[in-house]
């Protein structure tokens, strides 16, 4: 059970298209896991057992037939519960939302579901996907994998989680100033946002209409990139989906760096704001192998840091708090007091500067997309600060001010999270790859050679297990 | 950036921009929260570049593939 844990979705799609893997032996390794973790862990809200197993033998049988459906098929997953599952409630982890039932799957279930995917359950978040853990919810926090005492990143906290201690090989989840890559990076798995449109939102619920992306997290780039290509495609339910075929994510995961040209976004983190010297170690360190792997690596400079984010937090919270603004008038005792904090300014932004954000967006976007022109990808870091403690509500708050990922959102590019090792207190440091619009094979194949070199994600978190249940649980 | 007022907001303004938002009983519940959502949001955007031209395209039909998506 221990290898099924830390088994790969590529592997396990070889594995099960091969006869020599059940899928319902896979769920239940799983689900058993889930059961003996999660008391601790904390980053399940619901478990779909019997969804799950239903699912497990619908596939094994198919296959036994001869009815390979692709890498998916008969591989588990888990999903934020920010995304519809019909006759389940999407809670967005909220006391708002314990009534609701949703009528249809989200489109990214919906493919997952048509790709063969296993249902494991549904995962804890921010409420809403933008508060932060609290106990004030109706439903605990989920906890850093490699340290219970610190907080896992957010929003898709629970998806990070869940992905790092083996008890989903992937899950979605979804980004608007960084809730994909945030738990990645502090959980030490792979996190990518999508290029704006790629992935449907139809079936999520919304935070901020033209920042809002879905995207994958996996422990592994090939798994990631196997995900995404599952969920995404053109989907005439979003509005803002993308009118081209996706191409194939993995076609140039094995074609190495030699030659490529990446640009280096070290006045985000060096001068706009210092990030904790553990990050700056850990791209530094990630420079030099991506020199040593033929890559020209060199310096660019693009707008500061606070300009991309003033542009992106006044169009996040001004568009979230129009979701909002009817509940918060209403029942605003109904939402934690973090999530308040972030949703009220949403009410004092005037109309001129969120059209002014905008319209600084298009610059922006304009900049980025001139500085990509002679280059292949780019790298920055991806959180400046440590994880602090999980209950230190306002150090917290300023981590979410002093990260890079939000400027990935204002331009809409494609940005995955990949480890870049471990402090001396086994805590695991990140960085960004980022990409031109709609370049996600090249945005994969610089975090796979750069990964493969230095085998970061082959380290997992010592997994506690509920007593009573050691004989229930993989080893770590 | 908008000109905003130069002076510190006054709880009865805070009040009146609250109501004026449907906040009345958010207001009631929250005045610290209700405070530092008007300074917050109200100066959210911070200062612009120089080069900044209020005449430029809003975003309002963002496409990502203008912005060199032909990869």
């Amino acid at each position: 059970m221990s290898d099924l844990a830390y088994l790969t979705i590529a592997d396990a799609g070889r594995l099960i298209r091969a006869r020599k893997l059940s899928p319902v032996e896979f769920t239940t390794a799983l689900l058993t896991r889930i059961a003996a973790t999660d008391s601790t862990y904390h980053a399940y809200i619901a478990v779909t057992q019997d969804l799950a197993i239903t699912q497990a033998k619908a596939a094994e049988a198919e296959i036994m037939r001869g009815g390979w459906r692709g890498p998916m098929h008969g591989v588990p997953y888990a999903t934020k519960d920010i995304f519809d599952v019909a006759g389940m409630a999407t809670t967005c982890h909220s006391k708002l939302r314990i009534d609701h039932c949703a009528a249809a799957d989200a489109t990214a279930i919906v493919k997952l579901r048509e790709a063969g995917a296993v249902l494991l359950g549904k995962l804890a978040l921010h409420e809403f996907a933008t508060g932060g853990p609290t106990l004030e919810l109706p439903w605990p926090a989920a906890r850093n994998p490699w340290n219970l005492d610190l907080h896992p990143g957010g929003s898709s906290s629970g998806s990070g989680v869940a992905v790092a201690i083996g008890t989903a090989p992937g899950a979605l989840g979804t980004d608007t100033g960084g809730s994909v890559r945030n738990p990645a990076t502090c959980c030490g798995v792979v996190g990518m946002k999508p290029t704006y449109g790629t992935v449907s939102r139809a079936g999520v619920f919304p935070l901020a209409f033209s920042l809002d992306h879905v995207g994958p997290l996996t422990r592994t780039v090939e798994d990631n990139a196997i995900m995404l290509q599952t969920i995404a495609g053109h989907d005439p339910a979003d509005p803002a989906s993308a009118r081209r075929p996706p191409p194939d994510f993995t076609a140039e995961l094995n074609a190495g760096v030699k030659g490529l040209r990446i640009g280096v976004i070290a006045h985000f983190y060096e001068v706009d704001m210092i990030a904790a010297p553990e990050q700056r170690a850990g791209i530094a360190a990630a420079i030099d192998v991506l020199r040593h792997l033929g890559a020209e690596v060199k310096p660019i400079r693009l707008s500061s840091l606070q300009r991309y984010t003033a542009c992106g937090r006044t169009i996040h919270i001004a568009e979230a708090f129009a979701v909002h603004e009817r509940d918060l008038q209403e029942r605003p005792q109904d939402y934690a007091e973090i999530t308040r904090r972030k949703l009220l300014p949403g009410a004092f932004i005037l109309a001129a500067d969120y059209v002014k954000a905008q319209q600084l967006r298009t610059v922006l976007c304009a900049e980025f997309a001139s500085a990509m022109r002679d280059l292949d990808a780019v790298i920055t870091l991806s959180s400046l600060d440590m994880p602090c403690r999980i209950d230190d509500d306002e150090t917290i708050a300023k981590t979410y001010e002093r990260q890079c990922r939000m400027p990935f959102n204002v331009t809409g590019t494609p940005a995955v999270a990949v480890p870049t090792g471990f402090t001396a207190t086994g805590l695991p440091t990140a960085m960004q790859i980022v990409g031109r619009a709609f370049a996600e094979p090249m945005v994969y194949r610089v975090a796979q050679a750069y990964c493969e070199a230095t085998g970061w994600g082959e380290r997992h978190p010592s997994v506690k297990v509920a007593e009573g249940a050691e004989s229930l649980a993989a080893s770590s | 950036m908008t000109e905003k007022p130069d002076t510190e907001p006054t709880m009865e303004w805070v009040l009146a921009l609250a109501q004026a938002r449907g906040l009345d009983r958010a207001y009631a519940l929250y005045p610290e929260a209700i405070v530092a959502a008007v300074a917050r949001g109200t100066g959210s955007l911070g200062l612009l570049p120089t080069d900044f031209s209020a005449t430029t395209e809003p975003a309002i039909t963002f496409d990502a593939a203008k912005f060199g998506g032909d990869s």
